[in-house]
This record gives C-alpha cells, sequence and structure tokens, in this order.
C-alpha cells in the first residue's frame, strides 16, 4: 500500500524585484518587476508502507518546501498530492492524527518546561487518554534512554537530548509516517549516531514509514534503504541506497606509497590522479579492470604502503546535484 | 463536541502558560502587581478632573471609573486566554506557524491559546478594584463578568483580522498594533464627548463603541434583553469573520526556515 503519492506536484513563488540604491527611488511608485521561483517543479513519486526513504537535495533544491506540502503546511501550485489516503491540505486535522513531523531547525517543545509535561500537553493536543499517554511515555522514554532527564526542565537539556525529546513527543500518537526534516542538524557525531539508531529502530520494531531530509550523508546511508535526489525542484534520482552503491560506487581510489620513484603508464579502467615522487593516487574502474590488476603493475618489493577506498558517498550526491552522473 | 474540545484546550494552554511563568514566582507576582498599580495611577487622573467638574456629558467618576474597568477587563482576558492573537503578523512574516499547522487542531484556536500575558491576570483584578471602589451594587458585579468576557471576544477577533493583513501585506500587525491601541485609547473617556464624526467612526472602523459604550450603557441601564442579544450577536459575527480571514489568508502563508523554538 502506498503510504505517501505524489503526482507532478509544483509550487512556485512569486516575489517582487528589490532595488537598491538610486534603481530604489526610481521604481517608488512603479510596478515592481515579479520574480518566479518554481521551488518544486513537477515532482513524482511514490512511497509504500514500512519504507524509510532519503530525501535529499542542495539548500533550496525543494526538499523542505515538498515535506510542508506533504503535511499540509502549504498549499501546491498544481499537481496532487494523499498522503495516507488524505488530501494535506483538506483533511490536514484527519491526516495530523496519523503523521508525525520532526523539524530540525524548529523546536515544537515548551523549554521552560519539563519534557514530561511537554509530552503530557502533546498527548492531549491528539486527544490521548491519559492512561494510554503515560503508558506510551514510559514504552517511549526507556526505548529513547530518556528516563533520567524526563523530568528536567528542556532548556537545561543538550541539544542531543531535546532531539531525542523531540521525537518522542512526535510518536506519542503513533504515527503511521513520520517526516523527518534535517534532524541532526547541529549535534555531535555521537549524538548523531544515537538518534540515527534510534530512528532506525522505531523503523523497524514499530513499523513507522520514514521520509528523511539530511544534508548529512551519514544519516542518509545509515538509516534509509532508498534515496529520493532533488535539485532545483526536479527529481534528479530515485533509487535503493543499495543501487545507487552498486552504481556509482563503481571506482576505487587506490593510495600507493614506494620505496623507489617509479615512471607510471596510464591503462583503460586506470587513472593516475595524483603523483608526488613515491606517493600515487590512482583510480581503478572496477567494470573495466581491477585492483588486482593494477597491482600487477607494481614490482610487489617496491610496495612500501597500500590503502584502497571506494569513492565516498558524498562526492557522488555532490556529482548528482550538479546533474552530471558520476562516470562523466 | 468540538466546542468543549477547544475550551478544553483553551484552559490547557492557560494552565501551562501560567505553569511556566510560575516558575519565576518574584516576577509572576510582581507583573500582576505592577499591571494594577499601573491602571491604578489613571484613578487620580480622574480624581483631578473631578474636583474642578461634577460630571463629563452627564458621566460622574464612578461611571467613568466602570468604563475603564471594562476596559482593562476586555484587554485582560483578550490577552490572557488569547495572548498569541497579537503575534499573528510576526509568525505569519516570519514563517512560524509550521508547529500549529501540524497538529490535529483549529489552527487560530490553537495559535492565539499559545501564549498568555501573565500582567493581563493584573488587568482582570483590577476590574474588581474598580468595583470596590466605586461599591457596586450586586448587579454591576454580576454585569461585569459577561461584558468583559464578550468584549474580550470582540476586541480580539478584531485584532486576528487586522493581524491577518499579514497574509496579504507582510506587516500587518503594524495596522493591528494602531487599531489596538486606539481602542484602549478611546476605551478611557465617555462616549459624549466625541462628536459625530469620531462616533461613526468608533462604531465603524474602530469599534470602541461595542467593547465598551454599548456594554456600560447595558451596565448603567440594568438587564435588558436586547442589548446583551445585541453584543452576543456581534461578537459572534466579528469572530466568524476574525476565522474566514485567517483561512483565507492562511493559503497565502509562506513557511520559512528559520530556526526557531517554543519558549
Amino acid at each position: 500500500m502506498n503510504i505517501i503519492e505524489v503526482k507532478d506536484l509544483k509550487k512556485t513563488f512569486i516575489s517582487k524585484k528589490k532595488y537598491k540604491g538610486k534603481e530604489m527611488w526610481k521604481h517608488l511608485f512603479k510596478k515592481k518587476e515579479k520574480i518566479v521561483k518554481n521551488a518544486v517543479d513537477g515532482i513524482t513519486f511514490s512511497v509504500e508502507e514500512g519504507e524509510s526513504l532519503a530525501f535529499i537535495g542542495p539548500n533550496g533544491a525543494g526538499k523542505s518546501t515538498t515535506i510542508k506540502m506533504l503535511t499540509g503546511i502549504l498549499y501546491p501550485t498544481s499537481g496532487e498530492v494523499r498522503v495516507l489516503g488524505f488530501n494535506p491540505q483538506k483533511d490536514r486535522i484527519k491526516l495530523s492524527y496519523r503523521l508525525g513531523t520532526v523539524f530540525g531547525q524548529k523546536e515544537q517543545l515548551w523549554v521552560h518546561l519539563s519534557p514530561y509535561d511537554n509530552f503530557l500537553f502533546f498527548g492531549s493536543i491528539y486527544d490521548i487518554k491519559k492512561e494510554e499517554l503515560k503508558k506510551t511515555i514510559d514504552e517511549l522514554s526507556k526505548l529513547f534512554e530518556i528516563e533520567d532527564i524526563i523530568n528536567q526542565p528542556v532548556r537545561s537539556l543538550s541539544l542531543g537530548q531535546r532531539m531525542k525529546c523531540e521525537v518522542v513527543a512526535s510518536l506519542l500518537h503513533k504515527p503511521k509516517l513520520l517526516l523527518f526534516d534535517e534532524p541532526t542538524i547541529g549535534l555531535d557525531p555521537i549524538a548523531k549516531e544515537t538518534l540515527r539508531g534510534l530512528i532506525k529502530k522505531i523503523n523497524k520494531e514499530l513499523k513507522t514509514t520514514i521520509l528523511f531530509t539530511s544534508h548529512d550523508v551519514g544519516d542518509i546511508e545509515e538509516v534509509c534503504k532508498r534515496v529520493i535526489i532533488v535539485n532545483n525542484g526536479k527529481i534528479v534520482l530515485d533509487d535503493s541506497m543499495r543501487n545507487l552503491k552498486y552504481h556509482h560506487l563503481n571506482k576505487k581510489i587506490v593510495e600507493v606509497n614506494l620505496k623507489r620513484e617509479v615512471e607510471f603508464k596510464e591503462r583503460d579502467g586506470i587513472k593516475l590522479l595524483k603523483q608526488n615522487k613515491t606517493l600515487m593516487k590512482i583510480e581503478v574502474d572496477m567494470t573495466v579492470t581491477s585492483v588486482n590488476e593494477l597491482l600487477g603493475l607494481f614490482n610487489a618489493e617496491d610496495i612500501q604502503d597500500i590503502t584502497i577506498s571506494s569513492t565516498p558517498l558524498e562526492e557522488i550526491i555532490k556529482t548528482i546535484y550538479k546533474g552530471k552522473t558520476i562516470d562523466e | 463536541m468540538a466546542v468543549r474540545k477547544n475550551l478544553a484546550l483553551i484552559f490547557k494552554y492557560l494552565k501551562l502558560n501560567i505553569q511556566k511563568e510560575y516558575q519565576y514566582k518574584t516576577s509572576f507576582f510582581l507583573q500582576i502587581l505592577m499591571m494594577i498599580a499601573n491602571n491604578s495611577f489613571f484613578i487620580i487622573q480622574w480624581l483631578i478632573i473631578f474636583s474642578v467638574t461634577d460630571s463629563l456629558g452627564g458621566y460622574g467618576f464612578n461611571e467613568v471609573l466602570l468604563l475603564w474597568g471594562i476596559s482593562a477587563g476586555m484587554y485582560g482576558v483578550g490577552h490572557l486566554f488569547f495572548g498569541g492573537a497579537y503575534h499573528i503578523g510576526d509568525l505569519v512574516y516570519e514563517g512560524k506557524l509550521d508547529v500549529f499547522l501540524t497538529q490535529p487542531k483549529n489552527v487560530l484556536i490553537n495559535l492565539i491559546c499559545s501564549q498568555s500575558s501573565i500582567s493581563a491576570i493584573g488587568d482582570i483584578l483590577y476590574v474588581f478594584v474598580v468595583l470596590i471602589i466605586i461599591n457596586a451594587t450586586w448587579w454591576w458585579y454580576l454585569a461585569i463578568i459577561p461584558v468583559c468576557i464578550i468584549g474580550g471576544l470582540i476586541y480580539v477577533s478584531i485584532v486576528v483580522c487586522f493581524q491577518s493583513l499579514s497574509f496579504y501585506i507582510k506587516r500587518g500587525n503594524a495596522v493591528a498594533d494602531m487599531i489596538s491601541t486606539a481602542i484602549t485609547l478611546f476605551a478611557n473617556y465617555p462616549p459624549v464627548i466625541f462628536n459625530m464624526f469620531t462616533k461613526v467612526i468608533l462604531f465603524t472602523i474602530i469599534p470602541v463603541g461595542f467593547i465598551i459604550f454599548v456594554p456600560a450603557q447595558y451596565i448603567f441601564l440594568g438587564f435588558n434583553l436586547w442589548w446583551i442579544l445585541g453584543m452576543v450577536g456581534f461578537a459572534i459575527f466579528l469572530c466568524g469573520l476574525a476565522f474566514l480571514l485567517f483561512k483565507l489568508g492562511l493559503r497565502k502563508y509562506n513557511s520559512s526556515n528559520l530556526m526557531g523554538g517554543r519558549v
């Protein structure tokens, strides 16, 4: 069953041109030129129940605008959106009971109150019965390991602890779909790691469908099984994480440190990227040749040190953002 | 059912806002006392005026003070229960309505109830200070409570209507603040001192007439079913208009990605 269905979705923002200096005075009583920006430009995709989908792209690509149209915050200019069978704009309240959102940049918790008081309040917003709510808070506090901070004012918590509480607040009404908009923003590596683990847990144990936007490739790699990459309001890639890695991680970077300086000749599928006397950085295209073949080009006794690594996913995504395939 | 749920939400928010502010007890009580003291300075002003004249177009010291009491009461109700109404313009301008739009509640009610001004408790208590000073009859005590609630609803509805302009002109809060200030300013003077032109404005653009003067007349003259039905009718009309304008404006809302939190 499809949890999200989006067809030819568009969102256009219209603003007026801003003039500076003398130009401003010239246009004071004139009609200002309109600037039309297609933030989302005809995207189509669907998400199945239980999926964990990364929705990524550079700044201004249209990720957040899409998420906001999925939640009913923004009205689309054209196109169709169905989330959990509802039209988010027409059935916003009905949808809210079954949808959870976590915005990394916008806190929903009241900072002067404790997480527990916040949870009680959010529970009442979602009309959850007290007994049931207390049971859910207990379960989630254990799952998220926040039992010892649950009664401290939110303002005294670290960013990582706060984010955990934000996620708990979004799970109180047991949503079928959870939308994360850059949840790991500003978190330190340990807090990021913990949050990623918890999001995976939510997806696996609570069977909640996850849609995730982030600039952190680590988040996406660890949490999501499918990736949609958007740029300039358009989908440039919609594929499984496995396929993305398989098709785009087909190049290996080999760094070799030799005992003596040698002259290196490039071959088919073997490209010398950099050479600094005895130190060489070589790219091997695995679809044409193999690392083994490369190593055969050296005298084994000359090799002092060797490192083999894959192209970082970040590089691949950067290349896709730019609208090129990784092979170009 | 929906009314009961929304009333529950209003009181839940009030409880939470008081709980939040009560963490700093001294500041909490100081805000209330300072507001009572601030309002009380006007008693001195009127004492001076009435030391040189017995009445102002038929309004004596007690009547003028009652006007001021109603004004403080409806202002207090507006700011205590619906404090968020005064921030709609800023929230729209900064694109910060997202939290309210993702919750399963009416956006306007959810938003305007989310903030409370604690000093407004001082305004509400001041109503009773006035009633004690003017040695009010039991009828005045009885009548002033619904009058302040209805007046407060009308006042907030006007504020919401003007703040909703922000969806279209971005800075609608400037107009709303001006109207809000004008309401409290005109509310302190007996209507008899204004000429016909000003009176027309006071019953249309800045409808202080319906918030203060009509209710005050109702209190002075005693129970009258038509007066109270008229006030309730006007309040329902303005509440409806506020909901409609806000809902229409919401389609124009542009969210933002500014960092933000609830305090």
